[in-house]
């Protein structure tokens, strides 16, 4: 047993050099290089990670910034786009709009049938459907047609059929009318926020020149005991 | 003559100096190793702390960027809101089509003695037109103003006729036809 530890000894102590630089290779390569090595790529994959959302991040604040300092402009623009495009169907101010571009136009407007709603295809907006009978005659009827292409809440004919034989002197029309908005169910579209680009700029240059139809504000009393009377 | 070299070293003490030699070179190369896994682990330490200190670095940027977008929401909400309106409306209006254009293009191609009785829009860039007129003359003449270039050609890419008869009791000639608008026409 002692002749064992004894050759240990001197085992030890002929080969110092050589235990102390392998052990210490050894050691080294346990305890530090493989861990930090093996731990490298993961901290660089997530560093690389971190470093594209900084960038893209970056990118949005200044985009941000750069919308600051047009917020009154983009203020005004969303007024004039809600009124185009609003964010519920509003069917009595359609109603009251559509009344107001007939009478405006000569034409009497004898019904107004509302057909439905439905999504557009690519889900971003909503149409509201309706069938419009009107009496007036050729000029009245152009004018209405002008007046409905021109007006700030988005209206447009879909199909148009007139008859001059139902209405002696004049012409009956009935026209097929799809008005747009959008709500909570439609989902937004993206785009690169740049509001100095062409599709931007025309687009807002167009809704500007749309003409309001101001509803008449009509001052009547509300509540009846019996409306069946 | 060649000299013979005479060695008196016993063999045992020659192999005992041969061992020592290679243990001295393993013990040098071993001490080798140890400084360059050393520098390595060093290396190795060094670029772990740094990586994870820009990493810390940019956790910390990201949150700073990301508290004042925060504060910035409304902006880029009104924004984000009013672009996508603009695009939802510029799609709508790219489809958008002006029927006053094809009341006025009927309306300037038709001669004085047409009299057009119904007008109905039909299937995709159809529309049915039935009216009377005074002479086949002049129902040759409507149908082919609806197809000057200057005048119904710019919307109308055919104009078919689809029936003409003579009403005895009026002395008028009434007619039907189908016209095609072309694509895009009335945009």
């Amino acid at each position: 047993m002692s002749l064992t530890i004894v050759k240990y000894k001197e085992f030890i102590l002929e080969n110092t050099k050589i235990l102390i630089g392998m052990g210490g290779t050894l050691l080294l390569v346990l305890i530090i290089i493989y861990p930090t090595a093996s731990a490298i790529p993961a901290v660089y994959s997530k560093n690389r990670e971190q470093a594209t959302e900084l960038e893209s991040i970056n990118g949005r604040l200044k985009k941000i910034n750069t919308l600051v300092s047009s917020q009154q402009a983009i203020k005004s623009s969303v007024i004039l786009a809600d009124r185009v495009l609003p964010s519920k169907d509003d069917i009595p101010n359609l109603m009251n709009q559509i009344q107001a571009i007939a009478t405006s136009s000569g034409v009497s407007l004898k019904s107004l049938q509302f057909s439905g709603v439905s999504k557009s295809d690519e889900g971003s907006f909503k149409r509201v459907n309706m069938q419009a009978i009107m009496d007036g005659n050729f000029s009245n009827f152009l004018s209405m047609l002008s007046n409905l292409e021109s007006t700030s809440r988005m209206i447009d004919v879909s199909t148009v059929a007139f008859d001059s034989q139902k209405n002696i002197g004049g012409l009956t029309g009935s026209i097929g009318l799809t008005s747009y908005f959008v709500d909570s169910d439609t989902k937004g579209v993206s785009g690169s926020m740049d509001f100095t680009s062409a599709a931007i700029t025309s687009t807002l240059d167009y809704i500007k020149k749309l003409k309001p139809y101001e509803p008449q504000q009509i001052n009547v009393t509300v509540g009846k005991s019996n409306p069946f009377e | 003559m060649v000299r013979k070299e005479i060695n008196l070293l016993p063999v045992e003490l020659k192999e005992k100096k041969k061992t020592e030699k290679v243990k001295t070179s393993l013990g040098n190369l071993s001490l080798v190793f140890l400084v360059i896994a050393g520098l390595v682990a060093f290396g190795s330490s060094t670029v772990l702390i740094n990586l994870k200190l820009s990493g810390d670095k940019q956790t910390k940027d990201i949150l700073r960027v990301q508290e004042k977008i925060k504060d910035l929401a409304v902006v880029e909400s009104e924004a984000s809101r009013l672009e996508s309106k603009i695009l939802s409306i510029s799609k709508i209006v790219s489809t958008k089509n002006k029927y006053s254009v094809l009341l006025s293009s009927v309306s300037k191609a038709a001669p004085s003695e047409v009299t057009i009785t119904s007008m109905t829009t039909f299937g995709e860039n159809k529309v049915s037109v039935s009216g009377t007129v005074q002479s086949y003359l002049v129902l040759s003449k409507f149908v082919t103003s609806l197809m000057d270039p200057g005048i119904g050609g710019k919307i109308f890419s055919n104009a078919d006729l689809t029936g003409a008869s003579l009403d005895d009791v009026s002395g008028k000639i009434r007619f039907s036809m189908v016209l095609y608008l072309k694509k895009d026409s009335l945009k």
